[in-house]
């Protein structure tokens, strides 16, 4: 049976998605490969947004996303405590 | 008592520096562990991680409390000559090694089974509680036998690195193998331990295997934050 993500595991598989794409990506697509609905993206987009993790800016009549460098570290953390759960099998 | 009277004549007060290595890497790896648990609530198990760590690294301060004790007082009596008050110090001190080798075992145990408990989802409340009873007890009957307590950890570390073995088969990460080595050597420090009663050689041995084991945990530990700035695919 597949765990339910947390909370922060959707984040944390958010800021990896935003980061596999150069640091850079459309707010639909972000939606498709986070797996998440409209409603769920608007609510952690708006949750990263406040924290400074990414930035939502307009280009050609898209939405983009973009992480920031608190973004950024915040992700090291992440991997890092996914790695130390694998390793300690918590 | 015997144990570390011998040791203090043996190693001449480098177990207090393998001591402070092995309270060291159980800080930093409990601390690390708490913020994990900061950065995500809803996994108590890093909670009681970093508790399980704490516990064992408080262990190992009054061990190494205890230890300074030892070696302070042997100056002391070398120091005045007088029988009088040569004796009086050795008794001051015999308070302070029983009060700070209790302290050292109970949290040493607690801590082994608070992460024990961690893998083993069977135990509930009652289960627990008679257990606490059962460390403290041992904690303080085993002051002459020591290697009861030294049996009761190999025990607890026994079943904790079995519980990392089966982890690493299921996983494959080499984070978890060294894991599992680190463990193993721990173990086998307090096996060398025990053997005290065949010869006391095997106290000198049991201290630098140990030390072996925490600075694996250490490299470890080194390599989990490492995986932090490597990129994942998706």
């Amino acid at each position: 049976m597949v765990k339910k993500r947390s909370r922060t595991d959707i984040i944390g598989d958010m800021l990896e998605v935003i980061q596999n794409k150069r640091g850079e990506i459309k707010q639909t697509h972000l939606m498709y490969k986070s797996n998440l609905s409209y409603g769920q993206l608007t609510s952690y987009l708006e949750e990263l947004v406040d924290k400074h993790f990414v930035q939502k800016i307009e280009r050609e009549s898209n939405f983009y996303i973009l992480i920031t460098d608190r973004g950024n570290e915040f992700l090291e953390k992440f991997r890092e405590m996914k790695q130390f759960e694998k390793t300690f099998g918590l | 008592m015997n144990i570390l009277v011998y040791m203090a004549s043996l190693l001449y007060g480098k177990d207090i520096f393998f001591d402070i290595v092995g309270t060291i890497v159980l800080t930093i790896i409990g601390i690390s562990t708490l913020k994990f648990y900061r950065m995500n609530p809803s996994n108590k198990k890093h909670l009681y991680f970093s508790i399980a760590f704490f516990l064992i690294a408080g262990g190992f301060l009054f061990n190494i409390l205890t230890n300074f004790t030892i070696y302070y007082t042997a100056m002391e009596v070398r120091d005045l000559g007088l029988f009088k008050i040569s004796y009086h110090v050795l008794k001051e001190s015999d308070i302070l090694f029983d009060i700070g080798f209790f302290f050292y075992r109970v949290l040493m145990l607690l801590g082994l089974y608070v992460l024990f408990s961690l893998y083993n989802k069977k135990s509930d409340a009652s289960t627990n509680i008679l257990i606490v009873f059962l460390i403290v007890v041992l904690s303080y009957f085993t002051n002459s036998a020591d290697y009861i307590f030294h049996l009761a950890v190999l025990l607890l570390l026994g079943f904790i690195t079995w519980r990392y073995y089966q982890n690493y088969m299921k996983c494959k990460e080499c984070t978890a193998k060294y894991l599992v080595i680190s463990f193993a050597i721990i173990t086998i420090s307090h096996l060398l331990f025990i053997l005290y009663l065949m010869h006391p050689a095997f106290v000198e041995y049991g201290e630098i295997v140990q030390l072996a084991g925490y600075l694996g945990l250490a490299i470890t530990f080194i390599s989990v934050k490492k995986h932090g700035k490597k990129k994942v695919k998706n």
